[in-house]
């Protein structure tokens, strides 16, 4: 059963949240292919794979609409990392973020890396942008230290207290491209140190730093060497 | 099968284990088939059954059998009938007291993966009371049932399945949800809330997971909570009764809809539809799929996957194909893994084929890579491309029906397609050609890339002819480049064919403009080449045509060689008449040897030295000229004169000594060590005194006072005995402060008798009592040095003498060096020497006798 091993052998699980049509399916296609298209309605949630460094991580794209609330939460579950989209021309998207989805997120992972993205960059000049870089840092910056909150309380040693926390909002635009890779670039580099940090014996770093240990097989010998057919 | 034993009874659920089916019906019917497996005529497998036994259960209420489960390890089977568990022997169907009765049940599980083997544990069954918040576990020993625990949970339970130490149970009521109880530790945690209206089930899907029905998708969950599969949605219409897990496949079936569907777990899609109305059962058993209407019982078999595979690449539906594909291969790998990449490379290349027709190129790129299949399969379908000389015959013909991209190019648009297939095709060789597969085909491939590259005239195909080691055919290329105008690429062909002379043809006529090629580098592209070029015949030749178009640049065939390419006729001396037609280029290799290869051959230097002169003559000579340049010829030469000391003066200054270049002169006649002319040039023409003065500091560097205080006293002369006499009151100033500068290095006799009589002492009072006192200084230093010396001579004198102090004993036996006689008297002599004789033999006090030593005076 090589498909059905293949998808249990994730050590990282990235999960994209945020209001209905704010652009999180966009987001991801660019980071994974490069290119910009449009995108329908996602139903459910969908998954993609990807290999950083010796790790396989499973990107996890979730539906916005409000039905699919509980299936996302669902789909939450041992996050190491959520990536919280608003739509930068539209101030509700901000609102439905802290209202539906960070709560959601709380109820699900314990505690975990946020990164908050500002996308329709391209879109948001002048009078149509109605959010704000600065409302935009203070969520990502508030959010934050909430999980550094949670973190704290099971993990005195969580690595997420020492995060810079200006590098947790970015301001995208999946069209043009901007600012698309610095995101993911972000997040791998600061995962894949912590995960070698805690490979390489970890400082004496206790259990439970957030919901990444239950998504981390770290005793198992670290991670998968075989890259398997199914990884995309 | 058909079932119509009792005309009112329906199936209502089925179980089996190793040949025996077990049927469950409406009426509260068990019937007990034996099957047997048999081959058709036409070789399909075909199923007969032979009913073993039958029986009754919950008397006459007649009501349907809710569960039923054979558990062949125990040899028992389980019916749950109207809220009542019932325990039966599976081979006798006999009906076991099990003590207490469990009733009013709403289901019950069983441990699944240890149902089919005898484990060491004791058989467990959990089951879910109707109306309790909890769900119960029991052991079964013999025919007994024994209560082991409870477990609280929220709300009764409706559905449940079981995986080692984890339950995942569907809880009814307002706001249903599943949640898995760990019966280990006694745990439980949510997993998700199912929509209202919709009927939960929950599935065991191989170890570590579970299926659950959500309302609209299927959800996967491990028994810890998190899931590694996206959802899969079972589509509008579509409320499921029933779903299980066929490997790749979630099997789902609609009541309502009457429809089974099939999702391929892999990307979460239908793949397949089958219309089933009247559908009572279905359910997966022993791996294989059970489906029921009223009276009948289906097996459905899965297509066998590779037919699947077959079937999905004839249906173009490339991307499932190959992902299923790959599934089978990962499953037969560990069986033959040789079979198993053979079989996935076979089905990849077809999908490449059925990408490449539809002209989906970087998708069929993909997939050629990864079948690992003979480039040449796809060379060979661009007409004209692959070299006549090539002996290959496609075999892969058999799995496409593609007669030549051109032709798939015209069915299409035309121009775009082919251009996009071109290159597609480029991308594909330019990869491939570094792998294995091109081992023993590398002269098709590249010929075919190189043809490519320069059909679409495009950048990379220089850099290929230049860094890749090419296996061309040379007459094939040749004639594509030709034909193509890449003309620069047809000149590096000539030259890696070792045809050096015609690709120098070629570039000194794209050169020349007699040819056209914007790949072409330029002029310092030939110069480069020829001066790496090692066959010293057509260097020579093509420098000419070089040096008559730039002499400057022209050079650097020779100047820019590597040392080890020397060869003897390419030594200095041959070069520089070769060069002589040409003055710039033999002046940038006279510069050429002397600064960077440090020679230091006489004639060289003074070649170079008079080329700068001659370049300064003619700048001169020019009225146009503008002075910054002359003045830079000039500097250069000036500083060749003082910096080199390897060129022949006199030779140089025939050409000079006529001209007003003065500071020159005089510095050839420092050379020639003229130093009075050189100094009266510096004196007299140029009146530059400090420089005056300079020139004896530099020339008297290192050399003895005797020679200093010669050249200080020329200069000196030169100063007070001008030939012209009307300087003579000008050059007292200088004269003056010479003296009195340097003072110490005049002898002040010969000064005394150089100035002129009538001069005042005071003017030269300085300069006087500097002399003297240093004269009178060097006197008594001198006496002192004396003085010293002396005292030390003496002292060592003394201790000679008194080392020497010692007796000396005459005896008998001793005689006298001289006479050979021995000593008869006292008295004797005794030389400095330690040398004893009579007296009358030592008549002389100063010479040894012996030795002939003198002891004169020191």
């Amino acid at each position: 059963m090589a498909a059905s091993e293949a998808k249990s052998k994730t050590d990282l699980k990235v999960i994209v949240l945020g209001a209905a049509s704010v652009g999180k399916t966009c987001l991801l296609q660019r980071y994974l292919t490069g290119e910009f298209a449009d995108t329908i309605s996602s139903i459910g949630a969908s998954l993609a794979l990807k290999r950083w460094g010796d790790w396989n991580v499973a990107l996890w794209d979730t539906a916005g609409e409000e039905r699919y609330a509980s299936l996302s939460s669902f789909y939450c579950r041992g996050a190491a990392v959520a990536i919280l989209v608003v739509d930068l021309t539209e101030a509700a998207s901000v609102t439905r973020l802290r209202e539906v989805f960070i709560p959601l997120l709380h109820d699900s992972v314990d505690s975990c890396l946020t990164v908050v993205v500002g996308t329709k960059l391209d879109l948001a000049s002048g009078t149509d942008r109605e959010v704000k870089t600065s409302v935009g840092r203070a969520l990502a910056e508030d959010e934050h230290r909430k999980q550094v909150e949670r973190a704290l309380m099971r993990d005195a040693n969580s690595y997420l207290q020492s995060v810079p926390t200006e590098k947790l909002y970015y301001e995208t635009s999946a069209k043009t491209g901007e600012g698309v890779a610095e995101v993911f670039e972000f997040i791998q580099g600061t995962l894949l140190e912590e995960m070698e940090r805690r490979r390489s014996g970890g400082g004496g770093r206790g259990k439970g730093a957030g919901g990444m240990d239950r998504a981390i097989r770290v005793g198992e010998g670290g991670p998968t060497k075989n890259k398997s057919c199914c990884d995309k | 099968m058909s079932y119509r034993d009792r005309p009112r009874t329906e199936v209502e659920c089925i179980t089996t284990a190793d040949r025996s089916l077990y049927v469950g019906t409406a009426d509260g019917l068990i019937v007990f088939y034996q099957l047997e497996e048999n081959l058709s005529p036409l070789g399909k497998t075909i199923y007969q059954s032979k009913v073993k036994g039958q029986i009754q259960l919950g008397g006459d209420k007649r009501k349907p059998i809710q569960q039923l489960t054979a558990v062949s390890s125990q040899r028992r089977l389980l019916a749950l009938v109207d809220g009542l568990l019932y325990l039966m022997n599976m081979s006798t169907l006999e009906l076991y007291d099990t003590g207490q009765r469990i009733q009013k049940l709403n289901c019950y599980c069983i441990n699944e993966s240890k149902s089919h083997q005898s484990s060491a544990g004791p058989f467990e069954v959990i089951v879910a009371p109707q109306r309790r918040k909890q769900i119960q576990k029991y052991t079964l020993s013999g025919e007994r049932f024994g209560h082991v625990k409870d477990y609280s949970i929220p709300e009764p339970a409706h559905a449940m399945a079981r995986d080692g130490n984890s339950v995942c149970v569907a809880l009814s009521g307002q706001d249903g949800k599943y949640v898995i109880i760990n019966i280990h530790e006694g745990n439980m945690f949510d997993i998700l809330s199912y929509e209202p209206g919709s009927t939960p089930f929950v599935r065991r899907m191989g170890k570590g997971e579970f299926l659950v029905n959500a309302g609209s998708f299927g959800i996967t969950t491990t028994i810890s909570g998190i899931s590694n599969r996206p959802p899969v949605e079972w589509g509008s219409e579509f409320p499921p009764k029933a779903a299980t897990y066929v490997f790749p496949y979630i099997v789902a079936w609609s009541q309502e809809a009457e429809v089974i569907r099939v999702f391929n777990l892999i990307h979460q899609k239908c793949v397949q539809e089958i219309p089933f109305n009247n559908g009572r059962y279905m359910s997966e058993l022993s791996g294989k799929l059970y489906a029921a209407r009223d009276k009948s019982i289906y097996l459905l078999s899965a297509m066998p996957l590779k037919e699947q595979v077959n079937d999905l690449l004839e249906r173009e539906l490339v991307e499932e194909a190959v992902l299923l594909a790959e599934t089978v291969g990962a499953l037969e790998a560990s069986k033959n893994p040789s079979a198993a990449v053979e079989y996935m490379n076979a089905v990849k290349l077809k999908a490449a084929f059925i990408y490449l027709a539809t002209g989906s190129f970087s998708q069929a790129e993909t997939l050629l890579h990864e079948s690992g299949c003979d480039p040449r399969e796809v060379i060979v379908l661009f007409e004209g491309l692959l070299p006549q000389s090539s002996t290959f015959q496609p075999v892969a013909s058999h799995l496409h029906s593609l007669p030549s991209i051109q032709a798939i190019a015209e069915a299409s648009e035309g121009g775009v397609v082919l251009r996009e297939a071109k290159k597609f095709l480029i991308r594909y060789l330019k990869e491939v050609r570094t792998t294995q597969l091109a081992l023993g085909r590398r002269e098709d491939i590249d010929t075919s890339l190189v043809k490519l590259l320069a059909e679409d005239h495009s950048a990379s195909l220089v850099p290929y002819i230049t860094n890749h080691d090419l296996h061309l055919s040379f007459d094939e290329t040749k004639q594509a480049l030709e034909d193509y105008k890449c003309y620069h690429a047809l000149a590096l062909l000539y030259y890696y064919s070792n045809q050096t002379n015609e690709a120098l043809g070629i570039w000194t006529r794209i050169y020349d403009k007699q040819l056209s090629d914007s790949q072409f580098p330029g002029f310092s592209y030939i110069i480069e080449f020829l001066s790496k070029c090692g066959i010293i015949e057509v260097v020579l030749q093509y420098a000419k045509w070089a040096l008559d178009r730039n002499q400057e640049v022209g050079v650097k065939i020779f100047t820019e060689r590597l040392e080890g390419e020397k060869s003897k006729q390419l030594e200095p001396p041959f070069l520089l008449e070769y060069l002589k037609p040409y003055p710039d280029a033999t002046l940038l290799y006279l510069e050429y040897l002397v600064n960077d290869r440090n020679s230091t051959e006489e004639s060289f230097h003074t070649q170079l030295a008079s080329s700068y002169l001659r370049q300064l003559l003619g700048l001169r000579e020019e009225t146009s000229a503008p002075d910054r340049e002359l003045k830079r010829a000039r500097v250069k030469l000036q500083g060749f004169l003082e910096s080199s000391t390897r060129y022949n003066p006199a030779c140089l200054l025939s050409e000079v000594v006529d001209t007003d270049m003065y500071r020159e002169c005089s510095v050839l006649y420092g050379r020639m060590e003229e130093h009075e002319k050189a100094l009266s040039l510096l004196v007299h023409k140029l009146r530059d005194y400090p420089m005056a003065q300079e020139y004896c500091e530099e020339y008297s560097k290192g050399k003895g006072r005797v020679y200093r205080q010669n050249l200080y006293q020329t200069l000196l002369r030169v100063y007070l005995q001008p030939q012209d006499r009307s300087d003579q009151k000008i050059l007292i100033t200088p004269a003056l402060s010479l003296l009195n500068a340097h003072g110490a290095q005049f002898d002040a006799a010969q000064v005394l008798e150089l100035l002129p009589h009538d001069w005042p002492v005071t003017t030269v009072k300085a300069f006087l009592l500097r002399s003297i006192r240093g004269s009178m200084d060097t006197h008594r230093t001198g006496k002192i040095e004396y003085n010293l010396s002396r005292g030390e001579n003496l002292r060592v004198r003394e201790q000679y003498i008194s080392l020497q102090g010692d007796p000396i004993v005459i005896t008998d036996n001793t005689r006298c060096p001289v006479c050979n006689l021995p000593f008869s008297d006292a008295a004797f002599v005794r030389y400095p020497n330690g040398v004893i004789t009579h007296l009358k033999c030592g008549r002389n006090k100063t010479i040894c006798p012996v030795t002939g030593t003198w002891f004169g005076k020191v």
